[in-house]
């Protein structure tokens, strides 16, 4: 349960996460941490997930609709994520499950519940993330499956299974095609072989 | 292509008019070639003109060195229309993005970019825990980038180059050439209806349509 001592801790992991990461361009090195979506998304997230924990519900709520409001992150009050928290772009990202140290997410997807409703520890047909797990652009994973430690999740993936430590998931194979002729037809020829 | 350039008022104010002009062109099948004063502050006020000339503000400040002024307005722009187009990102005139909703571009993009919903543009490689600023994806002119494609890395597009929907690109592509997502749903026709065709099951037991 998220402590306020815990709440600050892991926070304190977040920022220096991603200051790590605004570190590496120069040009971020002129915004401020706390202008910046990625912070403000992880920083309403951990308050939520405080004052549910503590069963003030309606303020977990009212930070968690706002959290959707200013930075389009859907993180629910009822997953628990320890600290390291890096999410790139909280655009159209959607969290429901439990997550272990530095997780990284791209931006989009996320993770939710699946069709069955067994539990594995984070609630009725939710997932449970590893330390060091890396989500691709869109990734997703769906149901109650466990994701192995140092996981990589490649773009745009959907994972309904479980993942071993450490086991990479490619992204669906994109093809590059030279056009023939010219106009839409050829697009379309290309589009039926594939 | 540079990062830092000077750009004026003058020109972000002509980069603004060849959008609504892309705009136009777009929308003319739906509501005809007219471009009146009245049309052309209508299609000024669509979101997706909206969002445009918010970025090109912040462009223009950062590249006045105005940098946090520049942040401002691209975080203002990411608040109402949940799209973020950093203030350094470098897009010629003629940017058309339809529906805003979860674009994250941060590249440099030619002339006549199309830009749809959901996609993701970005230097970021490896594990995304580190940001390469000199591994940015080059757009060339007439670029058309589908729906919830990504684009990661050094990658150079060329002009004329179409991405369709849901693709992943990670390697430079040529002029003119398409993308082609291996996502593409294919149709699947049942049994029942089509016996003639039962032959051609797969692996899952579904029956592809030739």
């Amino acid at each position: 349960m998220a402590s306020r001592a815990e709440t600050l801790a892991r926070l304190a992991q977040d920022r220096e996460r991603l200051r790590g990461y605004m570190a590496t361009d120069p040009r971020m090195a002129s915004g401020w941490l706390w202008a910046n979506p990625s912070y403000q998304a992880v920083w309403l997230h951990r308050w939520s997930r405080y004052f549910f924990c503590r069963g003030n519900r309606w303020l977990a709520r009212l930070l968690w609709h706002l959290n959707l409001m200013l930075t389009g992150a859907d993180l629910s009050p009822i997953s628990d994520v320890k600290g390291g928290f890096l999410m790139v772009s909280p655009l159209c990202v959607v969290w429901v499950g439990s997550a272990g140290r530095n997780l990284t997410l791209l931006g989009q997807g996320g993770c939710g519940g699946g069709l069955s409703r067994a539990d594995i520890g984070a609630g009725p047909g939710l997932p449970v993330f590893g330390d060091d797990v890396v989500l691709g652009v869109g990734a997703m994973v769906l149901g109650a499956v466990r994701i192995g430690n140092g996981a990589r999740l490649g773009a745009r993936c959907a994972v309904t299974d479980d993942i071993p430590d450490g086991a990479e998931v490619l992204p669906p194979k994109s093809r590059v095609r030279r056009r023939s002729g010219e106009g839409d037809e050829s697009v379309k020829d290309g589009a039926s072989e594939n | 292509m540079k990062t830092e350039q000077s750009l004026s008022w003058k020109e972000t104010r002509q980069l603004l008019n060849e959008d609504v002009a892309a705009y136009a062109r777009f929308s003319a099948d739906f509501i005809g070639h007219d471009l009146r004063w009245t049309r052309r502050l209508g299609i000024l006020l669509t979101p997706s003109l909206l969002c445009s000339a918010a970025y090109r503000v912040s462009h223009l400040l950062w590249c006045k060195g105005w940098q946090r002024l520049a942040w401002g307005v691209a975080r203002a722009n990411y608040l109402l229309h949940k799209c973020w187009i950093p203030p350094y990102a470098v897009i010629r005139g003629g940017l058309y993005i339809p529906h805003t909703v979860g674009v994250f571009f941060e590249g440099h993009a030619g002339r006549n970019f199309t830009l749809y919903t959901n996609v993701y543009v970005t230097s970021s490689v490896g594990d995304g825990s580190r940001r390469v600023p000199e591994a940015i994806p080059v757009f060339g002119d007439d670029v058309t980038v589908g729906a919830y494609a990504v684009v990661q890395g050094r990658v150079r597009i060329g002009s004329g180059v179409k991405i369709g929907p849901a693709s992943i690109v990670c390697e430079s592509v040529p002029e003119n050439a398409y993308v082609v997502s291996g996502q593409i749903s294919r149709p699947v026709i049942r049994a029942a209806t089509h016996p003639q065709q039962a032959e051609k099951k797969n692996s899952h037991g579904e029956l592809h349509a030739a």
